[in-house]
């Protein structure tokens, strides 16, 4: 059966394909892993091509948030939903359609915004639903939180491989500067680097110059730049064989989901040229941990601290990474999955 | 008005979508369940439960489609419709060999029972495959399961024949609808299992004469009429009904053959199709098990004015005795129940197929549509919530 082959893969424990003739709502909810806790993941609104497009994405999405869960510490498994529409078609019943069958999982998954999903959205689902998350925006919001997590892995990065965490005169590439995008400039500029932006939006990248004197760059040119490192902070895919031959800088560190077309073959690609790859799940989780902090009640500072420690994680990535000769990539599953893949079997199935 | 979104590429020959299935009913769910380690793979399909949580068993076989799960689950939000209970639809499959060692299959219905503790839209029961050890093992792991062994409450359906009997009263009330006197009418059963066993019983009790009974090794032949208690016991004890010592001795499929007042198919669904059914001589068919004629041979069988009473009207006497189980009634209260329900809906389905002149099986869908509908319109929205449980 060709959805359990797929499953078979990636090892998740529920794939849910939920549909609503009166809303017109048709979602799939892959829940990954819960070995660590309910499975959190953002819910993304998508015109797929196929069925089958909406499933691969919803699969490799949700394996991804078991991952970043994992590095992140947080006591919490990877999940992810998708609504096959156009942004044309989002109603309110829609998404509270949507949240009744979020409601169904009973806490089992809990979710928040994504691609062409907003607030507002989130709060159409909230009739029908708690199980959600970043309904408020605390502490600066999950864009801010992640932001800060990327900063700081670029730190980690330097340190790590230079000696010396000071960011101070280097010059970072940002790629997209939206929400998250723009914090992390404000960050940066405060740290004195000299910045590139670009973004198919030319009012945002327009605010990056006016506001922290981004350079404003081609969305085509910025794999070229001679910069010390790259933050891609928009869509995924973008780290692949067209792409890398062009890059010149030192580090990537940004916070796209899923920047390598093809993990294996990217992973190793980057590390041929000498490029140190921080990866992506692991050091974009300020988001999750923001969230996860804001359901749990955790206050600020014990909040943006636990983002903070996100360069901690990646130390830890860098070290076994080095003492294994594997790759960044590699050594990030190895500690997620030392993380996750345990504990599950513990309870006898069968009498002893 | 509707919401219409676009339509998406359905490729059949390289993708089997699960949205394929999508009516104005339903399947609300449909969930891929994978545990590794144990080697789970089993598919959940939840339908309708806008009248409450679904009962539906639990297949085990090494090989279901998801559209065979999907045609069983919807097959029960009709059939538990059409009987009034207050629940909806939904199968479930474990993708396995039923006759794995016992430990093997005990793990595998209880990493199942874990998977679905927190879907309590769906109350899971036995079918092929599994059985009232397997609920037994579910009920431990997440406290809701139907047939379960009597020692924990089950009412254990096959040993009274709720399904029997259940038939025997939808016979009673159809045979009216044909001018047909139960008393020495003549009955062929295809598939004297637990469900074809026990119809003949309570319509032997009724004055109805088996002539005919058929089981995989072969059918029986007798126009003197069969000792159904000697026929049971001859089953009872594993052997088949060409065992039986008076009568003739015939093919597995000729009791499509011998002439007849009442016909029960009992055994497998499509038995009685377009290129079979010219054989078929009856007054009355009423159908024991699920989807035993396709749907040509139904329409053929209305132009020959043979009365077909459908599956699920009929056969609902299983799922009835497993709802009011749930409820923590008795053997007592669930025969009561069966007697009301089936005699109440064949008598609505055959009235309005005799006054419409439309299909019973028409008439029949209607009906369970109707209450599935209505029963929609109370819920503030979807299909898939059943409130609190």
């Amino acid at each position: 059966m060709q959805v359990f082959k797929l499953i078979e893969l990636m090892g998740h424990e529920q794939v849910s394909f939920c549909q609503d003739q009166k809303s017109g709502l048709k979602a799939i909810i892959a829940i990954h892993n819960t070995n660590l806790g309910p499975a959190m993941g953002g819910t993304r609104l998508f015109p797929y091509g196929s069925e089958e497009d909406a499933l691969k994405d919803v699969l490799r999405l949700s394996q991804a948030m078991t991952y970043k869960a994992a590095c992140a510490n947080i006591p919490a498994g990877g999940g992810k939903g998708v609504i096959i529409a156009k942004p044309e078609q989002k109603t309110q019943k829609l998404f509270a359609a949507y949240g009744s069958f979020v409601e169904t999982f009973k806490g089992r998954f809990i979710t928040g915004e994504d691609l062409n999903i907003s607030v507002e959205n989130v709060r159409q689902m909230f009739a029908k639903t708690h199980y959600l998350v970043g309904l408020q925006e605390r502490y600066g919001g999950a864009g801010r939180a992640t932001a800060i997590g990327i900063a700081c892995g670029m730190q980690a990065a330097r340190k790590f491989y230079f000696g010396n965490e000071n960011l101070h005169g280097l010059k970072v590439a940002v790629q997209g500067v939206g929400k998250v995008g723009q914090n992390l400039c404000q960050l940066l500029s405060a740290q004195r680097v000299e910045l590139f932006a670009s973004d198919p939006i030319t009012a945002r990248v327009q605010e990056a110059h006016r506001l922290y004197g981004a350079h404003i760059v081609d969305i085509d040119e910025i794999y070229d730049l001679d910069v010390d490192i790259f933050a891609p902070c928009a869509l995924g895919g973008i780290i692949n064989s067209r792409t890398i031959p062009k890059l010149k800088m030192a580090i990537v560190a940004g916070s796209a989901n899923n920047q390598l077309e093809n993990e294996e073959i990217h992973s190793r690609m980057l590390a041929e040229q000498q490029i140190i790859y921080c990866p992506d799940y692991v050091i974009n989780a300020g988001g999750l941990i923001n969230v996860y902090d804001e359901m749990m009640g955790i206050e600020e500072n014990i909040s943006l601290a636990r983002v903070r420690k996100i360069a901690d994680t990646l130390m830890e990535v860098f070290k076994l990474a080095e003492d294994n000769n594997i790759t960044t990539l590699e050594a990030s599953k190895r500690l997620a999955e030392q993380r996750f893949l345990k504990g599950r079997y513990d309870k006898p199935l069968v009498k002893q | 008005m509707t919401n219409k979104t676009s339509q998406h590429d359905r490729s059949p020959l390289l993708w089997e979508g699960a949205f394929r299935f999508a009516d104005e009913l339903g399947p609300a769910k449909i969930t891929h369940i994978y545990e590794p380690l144990p080697g789970l793979k089993a598919i959940l399909v939840v339908d309708n439960v806008a009248c409450g949580p679904a009962i539906g068993g639990i297949r085990m076989a090494p090989d279901v489609s998801t559209e065979e799960v999907f045609r069983l689950a919807r097959a029960m939000t009709l059939k538990n419709a059409a009987a009034g209970l207050p629940h909806g639809g939904a199968k479930s499959a474990i993708l396995a060999d039923p006759k794995l060692p016992l430990s093997d299959k005990e793990r595998l219905v209880r990493t199942f029972a874990r998977a679905i503790k927190g879907i309590t839209e769906y109350i899971p029961g036995p079918n092929m495959g599994t059985d009232e050890l397997c609920m037994a093992w579910v009920q431990d792991e997440v406290g809701r399961a139907v047939g379960l062994p009597p020692e924990i409450g089950g009412i254990p359906l096959d040993e009274i024949g709720a399904t029997g009997f259940g038939l025997s009263i939808s016979t009673e009330v159809a045979s009216k609808f044909c001018n047909l006197e139960l008393k020495e009418a003549r009955l062929v059963i295809q598939g004297f299992g637990s469900v074809g066993k026990h119809a003949a019983r309570f319509l032997a009790a009724k004055g109805v004469v088996l002539i005919g009974a058929a089981d995989s090794q072969g059918t029986l032949f007798n126009p003197q009429g069969i000792d159904v208690t000697q026929l049971i016991e001859l089953k009872n004890m594993g052997k088949s009904v060409i065992d039986y010592p008076q009568g003739t001795k015939l093919d597995r499929d000729a009791a499509l053959d011998i002439e007849c007042d009442i016909w029960i198919p009992a055994a497998r669904p499509d038995v009685v199709r377009a290129d079979n059914v010219a054989r078929l001589r009856t007054k009355l068919v009423v159908q024991g098990a699920n989807i035993p004629f396709t749907s040509e041979a139904e329409q053929i069988c209305y132009e020959r004015n043979i009365l077909v009473v459908p599956d699920f009207i009929a056969n609902a006497g299983g799922v009835i005795c497993g709802a009011v189980e749930y409820r923590g009634g008795t053997k007592m209260m669930a025969f009561q129940a069966i007697e009301e329900k089936i005699r109440h809906n064949s008598t609505l389905v055959l009235e309005k197929a005799e006054q419409t002149g439309k299909l019973p099986r028409q008439v029949a869908v209607e009906l369970a549509k109707e209450r599935i509908q209505k029963a929609m319109g109370y819920r503030h929205l979807i299909s898939c919530q059943t409130g609190s449980y």
